[in-house]
């Protein structure tokens, strides 16, 4: 008997997923005072993806994503795709984590070493992992309240040292850079959630209910991103903010409003906790993968389940590690993965084409038995 | 065989974490820099002072402040001298204000606006200050006025400034760097001198701000200026004008403020229009505020005094300085980025050419308590 | 040849076997076997008379239990017979001092010498029904029962040509008078409290109750003690799933004695590796009465004063009875209090550690340049001065409960001011410290319910935060909160999550709401749904 969450926090720990890195982050600036429209089009272009999983939710209800691959493209065929996304999803908890650290030991803890922080919060990550599904996102519910709540105050309280006129002219002049910015905010938050959809098999959806996880979930992290952008752009200014590592944190250090000051550990504090839920996340999800592959798709604690938690958790910790040298090279890493993972996001597409194909077969068999009947 | 790998694991862990706090520090290690002057020697060494709080031992209530120099050829050399003269680790993050001489001002500020800019000990909300003449570290030697140190004395004064009086600019280091970076506005920076009087020390006074090509600073403004170039770009939040009638002096404060810039299609006249809302707090002598011709012929009166200030300003900066303060190449920008693509690399020529059109309109709202002079003797 | 190939792989695979270990769901072998061997023994506990049926022959019973118990100079025997022409022959067993004796005497022998009804083939019947006068007797063919009965302070009675014998309820020991626990005074309401025996506390309870729905449910546990223990539930609101559980679990549970319900708590409690209690207990049957009213079970051990109630929740631990005789607005400012201190107690210490070592620019700056002063001449690293003063002051907290009466107070008096003082004189600590330290103690001690939590966690935040300052704290505090969420009481979560999602669920949790507002049964505890019917006018 697998555990069961409901859509609402599924749809809460999607939004997590999407918006662990803003309240430190913003992503790639090449569109510089547009970012935030990059953002937009970004969400535009991310759109029809998210309707194809609400509508793969529909056609194969309770069904993973890797029981997904298996009945569209055979069992063996579909055990190899579901390897790679499996490592795809160690990936994002790799990056995800190593973000986390990354900062930490750039802004705080500069004289400990940073495979310290990572190991560090690798066990905390396994920890949290093997409490199950319905204890993360249990935690989600009741966490993302709490970081919109504050992002938003953050933004009030800034609003006495905007300076308005640095988003203007608002008309998009250089479109090749609002393109290339709005490409890499794509894969990089936006279409991770692909991985996301391996956990369709724990919550109960019925017809079309599927939009109100994916479509609610987006819609809600796009707003979100865009105010912390538009936050961002409007307190720091163009050149200032081109040059940050971690725009966010610096302008919510800028905050001095009457005596609240210095709120940026609160924004670090945000950041640190969504980060690792997320790498928890992820790490469940390749879990998940693991039971499918295995054939134990239905079995609550199969044998050697702390075994594939520590496994999954050393993988994440040596690819977080190796995974770019330094902050500097972060921008030619996401631009990297743009490229390389950007296959695997639009891989659903096919997906959906297939099953679309086969649900109209389907229909139409029943329909023609039901009228021999 | 299980249990000795699970023995390995936990002697793993407990390494780990035996082995932390790489960053731990004692409180009483720490030693907090309120605020840095940068000066320049003659053998083109940086001298960097900084003033340090420190506690009295014993639970003492009061802070006394120290200063000490060092020397460097780069200000990231001085201040690492500086952390390396001392066994305790200096705490940059409560550092307010950095004091720059004039003479760097003169030769250009652009490093020290970089250094402080990229160093991750200090905040980015720090301000930066010009001492005139040429020794910045005068500055520590001024009298306290009831604040622990000089520079939070400094700091208070200017945002205290910012909120009552509008005279001062704001000019924190990521502003100073939006404005280095931008070909469309320049920088300025508030300007404090050092005045020692006899037998009572040093005291320290806003005297204006300093205007700047680039990086390097070209002339100064008063204080009556500076508070005209506040008006014009319209962050005055409040600020009193003080105006001769007739041999008789009367006092207005701006309530409220509202600029208006527009840039005519040859990008090179700008219209800016000001409203401003008044109220009055020292009548002029024989004038009754709630007569409603008189109070129309005031109001007239002042816009055109107010508006003959800020062109007399405009056309000072253009012809004397040429540098582009208010931020017109910045209009241009908003209105066509395209345009402003093409003439940006000689704006700073095409700004002397640059004509303003001023319209300023005022409304006093409220005279205080009462609107009717004293008449001494009136009945 | 083919044998030996599959004995090969198998040793492949037996040694990955043995490296990872085994979490399958089925249960291990010791259980299995403890299991069967329960199985067995159900009927009755005593294991050196199990099966033996009394005989028809008196003389036979009677040499039996001479022979089991006889050398014991507390057991008396009275052997008599009835008035009649053929007397039936009676034997009667008790224990002197758990016995009572004017019962014996007045309800039991009496009528019987006094009766003249001959031996006929039912003599239990005539006995059962028109001789004996005294109310709570029972009739048995088991020699274990009869034995059990002795030993418990009631009569076992023997009849001749009978195989069946009568035990009869004389029980007359010295019990402790009722009076208020000393652990959970309430300022207003109910001064009773439990006492030892099980009976008694029924009584207690049954008299809050007066309801058709009160259920009971007997088991004994224990092979050498033979303790009772009662499952008390209001059958129309309790949770039916919790009772399942709890049934499930008591029945494989096999010890020697169990003198207390805290033995019998560590068998059925959900998850033991964890410093949260997921059962609570009482002393005081008007909480124990609140708690069956919300769908909870009560489970009360013979021989102790405690009560248990399962499910427990974290919410429960900051609730008192006092909460529902005071003021509602009091009430809830308390209970935010207490909430607020629990996170203080845990939180403050490690907090403050980690500002001052690894993050000190967080400070105000008046602040830092005090604590640097306040920190002169101080030897101790930050890290080791906390733990110190924590230890001293768990010390002191003990010394105060252990000391006898007189002594306690003052000394903890002087403990806190005076040594503290002489501390900071001393350099050994520095006042901040003690503030803080201070804080987290006191704030600890007005939850009393969730001490080992405390306990535990305020060192772990602790620790976490010497390591990696607030990040370590932060880590800590997920690691806190997953483990809370984690927890289940009997298939209720510990921590409900979703208080904030109506005003309903609200009521009783972060605030006390007023009595006429709560129409209700909380959701996460029961399927019943209406408390009440309505509210008033307002």
């Amino acid at each position: 008997m697998e555990s069961r969450i409901t859509k609402k926090q599924a749809l809460c720990m999607l939004v997590i997923f999407i918006i662990s890195n803003i309240p430190v982050l913003t992503g790639y600036t090449a569109a510089e005072r547009n970012l935030w429209l990059a953002y937009i089009i970004a969400f535009i272009a991310a759109l029809p993806l998210y309707l194809i999983y609400s509508r793969l939710t529909t056609i194969y209800p309770e069904k993973s994503l890797y029981e997904i691959f298996g009945e569209l493209f055979g069992r063996i065929p579909g055990k190899i795709i579901s390897g790679v996304y499996i490592l795809y999803c160690l990936n994002i908890a790799a990056m995800s984590v190593r973000n986390v650290s990354e900062f930490v030991n750039i802004v705080s803890l500069d004289k400990t070493p940073q495979i310290f922080i990572l190991l560090c919060c690798m066990i905390v990550c396994f920890y949290v992992a093997t409490r199950g599904i319905r204890t993360m996102t249990k935690f989600a519910i009741l966490f993302l309240p709490v970081f919109v709540i504050v992002v938003f105050v953050m933004h009030i309280m800034s609003l006495n040292i905007y300076n308005y006129s640095n988003i203007e002219p608002i008309v998009i002049d250089d479109v090749p850079d609002v393109l290339k910015s709005g490409w890499v905010c794509f894969t990089f938050p936006m279409a991770e959630s692909v991985v996301f959809l391996s956990i369709n098999s724990f919550v109960k959806t019925d017809k079309g209910e599927g939009k109100k996880i994916y479509l609610w979930g987006l819609v809600i992290s796009v707003v979100i991103i865009v105010s912390v952008v538009l936050n961002n752009i409007l307190v720091l200014g163009i050149p200032t903010m081109i040059k940050l590592y971690y725009p966010t944190y610096t302008a919510i250090s800028l905050i001095d409003f009457g005596v609240v000051r210095r709120l940026e550990i609160v924004s670090s504090a945000l950041f640190f906790i969504s980060g690792l839920l997320k790498g928890s996340f992820s790490l469940y999800l390749a879990y998940i993968g693991y039971k499918n592959i295995f054939d134990k798709p239905k079995e609550r604690r199969p044998r050697g389940y702390l075994w594939i938690f520590l496994g999954g958790t050393v993988l994440i910790s040596v690819a977080a590690y190796f995974l770019y040298p330094s902050i500097v090279e972060l921008i030619d890493f996401l631009y990297a993965y743009s490229i390389y993972a950007l296959p695997l996001q639009l891989f659903p597409i096919v997906l959906w084409i297939i099953a679309e194909i086969k649900y109209k077969k389907n229909k139409n068999k029943n329909v023609i038995k039901s009228d021999t009947m | 065989m299980k249990k000795k790998i699970c023995l390995v694991l936990i002697l793993f862990l407990i390494i780990l974490l035996l082995c932390g706090c790489f960053n731990y520090s004692d409180i009483e290690d720490t030693v907090v820099v309120s605020g840095l002057a940068v000066d320049m020697c003659d053998d083109g060494q940086y001298k960097v002072t900084a003033e340090i709080m420190s506690a009295g031992s014993d639970n003492e209530v009061a802070v006394e402040t120290e200063q000490k120099s060092e020397y460097g050829f780069t200000v990231f050399e001085a201040i690492e001298n500086l952390k390396n003269s001392s066994g305790k680790s200096f705490n940059f993050r409560h550092c307010q204000v950095i004091f720059i001489s004039e003479q760097i001002s003169n030769d250009g500020i652009s490093d020290i606006i970089d250094f402080a800019f990229h160093y991750s000990g200090f905040r980015l909300s720090m301000v930066l200050t010009v001492i005139s003449g040429n020794d910045a570290a005068s500055v520590f030697e001024c009298e306290k006025l009831l604040y622990d140190t000089v520079s939070y004395g400094v700091f208070d004064m200017m945002k205290q400034d910012q909120i009552a009086n509008s005279k001062c600019p704001s000019a924190q280091i990521y502003m100073c760097l939006n404005s280095l970076e931008n070909k469309g506005k320049e920088m300025i920076i508030p300007m404090i001198s050092v005045e020692e009087q006899e037998g009572e020390g040093k005291e320290y006074r806003f005297t204006g701000m300093s205007i700047y090509i680039d990086d390097v600073q070209t002339g100064t403004l008063s204080v009556e200026q500076s508070q005209l170039f506040m008006i014009f770009m319209g962050k005055t939040m409040n600020g009193e004008l003080t105006y001769n009638f007739d041999e008789n002096y009367a006092s207005f404060e701006i309530k409220d403020l509202s600029v208006s810039r527009e840039v005519e299609e040859n990008l090179s006249v700008f219209d800016l229009n000001i409203d401003m809302i008044i109220s009055v707090r020292q009548l002029p002598e024989g004038v009754d505020v709630s007569d409603d011709e008189q109070r129309t012929k005031l109001e007239e009166e002042l816009s055109a005094r107010i508006k003959e200030e800020i062109n007399d300003l405009f056309l000072y900066v253009r012809d004397t300085y040429g540098s582009d303060i208010f931020g017109l190449g910045n209009q241009i920008y908003h209105v066509n980025p395209s345009a402003w693509a093409e003439i940006s690399d000689e704006w700073k020529e095409l700004f002397k050419d640059v004509e303003l059109n001023i319209d300023v309109s005022c409304k006093i709202n409220d005279a205080g308590r009462s609107s009717k002079n004293i008449v001494p003797n009136r009945r | 040849m083919k044998k030996e190939k599959i004995d090969k792989k198998k040793t492949g695979f037996s040694l990955l076997k043995k490296i990872m270990p085994n979490n399958s769901s089925e249960p291990r072998e010791s259980l299995k076997f403890s299991e069967e061997k329960l199985k067995n023994e159900k009927t009755s506990l005593n294991a050196d008379s199990s099966k033996i049926k009394i005989s028809k022959n008196i003389q036979d019973n009677i040499n039996y239990i001479k022979k089991l118990i006889g050398d014991d100079p507390t057991v008396k025997i009275r052997e008599f017979h009835t008035k009649a022409d053929t007397p039936i022959k009676c034997a009667a067993f008790f224990l002197d001092g758990l016995s009572d004796d004017t019962v014996i005497s007045e309800q039991f022998i009496k009528p019987l010498i006094l009766s003249d009804a001959p031996v006929s083939d039912n003599v239990l019947n005539t006995v059962m029904s028109e001789i004996l006068y005294g109310g709570d007797c029972v009739s048995t063919c088991e020699m274990a029962d009869m034995v059990s009965a002795i030993l418990a302070g009631d009569t076992a009675i023997f009849f001749d040509n009978c195989d069946q014998g009568i035990v009869a309820d004389t029980k007359g020991y010295k019990l402790r008078s009722i009076e208020e626990p000393q652990n959970e005074k309430a300022l207003k309401g109910p001064r009773e409290g439990f006492v030892e025996n099980l009976m008694t506390n029924i009584s207690l309870l049954r008299r809050k109750l007066q309801t058709v729905d009160f259920k009971i449910r007997f088991f004994t546990f224990g092979r050498k003690s033979n303790t009772k223990i009662s499952v008390c539930y209001l059958d129309s609101v309790v949770n039916k799933k919790a009772l399942a559980l709890l049934y499930e679990r008591l029945e494989k549970i096999d010890m020697d004695a169990v003198l207390d319900g805290n033995y019998l708590e560590e068998f059925i409690t959900d998850k033991f590796f964890t410093s949260f209690r997921t059962i609570g207990d009482t002393e005081r049957p008007d909480t124990a009465a609140a708690k069956m009213l919300e769908g909870r079970i009560v489970i009360m051990v013979n021989g102790s004063p405690s009560v248990y109630t399962v499910p427990y929740l974290m919410i429960e631990s900051f609730q008192t009875s006092d909460d529902y005789y005071a003021n509602s607005f009091y009430a809830s400012f308390m209970r935010v209090l207490r909430i607020i201190s629990y996170f203080l107690a845990i939180m403050v210490p490690g907090f403050f550690v980690a500002l001052i070592s690894f993050h000190n620019y967080m400070l105000p700056k008046e602040l830092i340049t005090s604590f640097i002063s306040a920190r002169q001449g101080v030897p101790l690293p930050t890290i080791v001065e906390c733990v110190a003063l924590l230890l001293a002051f768990e010390i002191l907290r003990e010394t105060a409960l252990r000391v006898p009466g007189s002594i306690g107070q003052p000394l903890s008096i002087v403990g806190a001011i005076v040594l503290g003082d002489a501390a900071i004189s001393a350099r050994y600590a520095s006042a901040p410290m003690l503030i803080v330290i201070a804080v987290s103690c006191l704030a600890g001690l007005l939850v009393q319910n969730t001490k080992n939590s405390i306990l535990f966690f305020r060192i772990f935040f602790l620790v976490a935060s010497s390591i990696l300052g607030m990040y370590g704290f932060l880590l800590a505090f997920l690691v806190f909160i997953i483990h809370l969420l984690s927890l289940k009481s009997f298939g209720v979560d510990y921590f409900d999550y979703n208080i904030f999602k109506s005003p309903q669920k609200q009521k009783d949790y972060l605030v006390r709401a007023p009595w006429w507002t709560m129409l209700m049964f909380p959701e996460y505890l029961t399927k019943a749904k209406y408390r009440q019917k309505s509210g008033r006018e307002k």
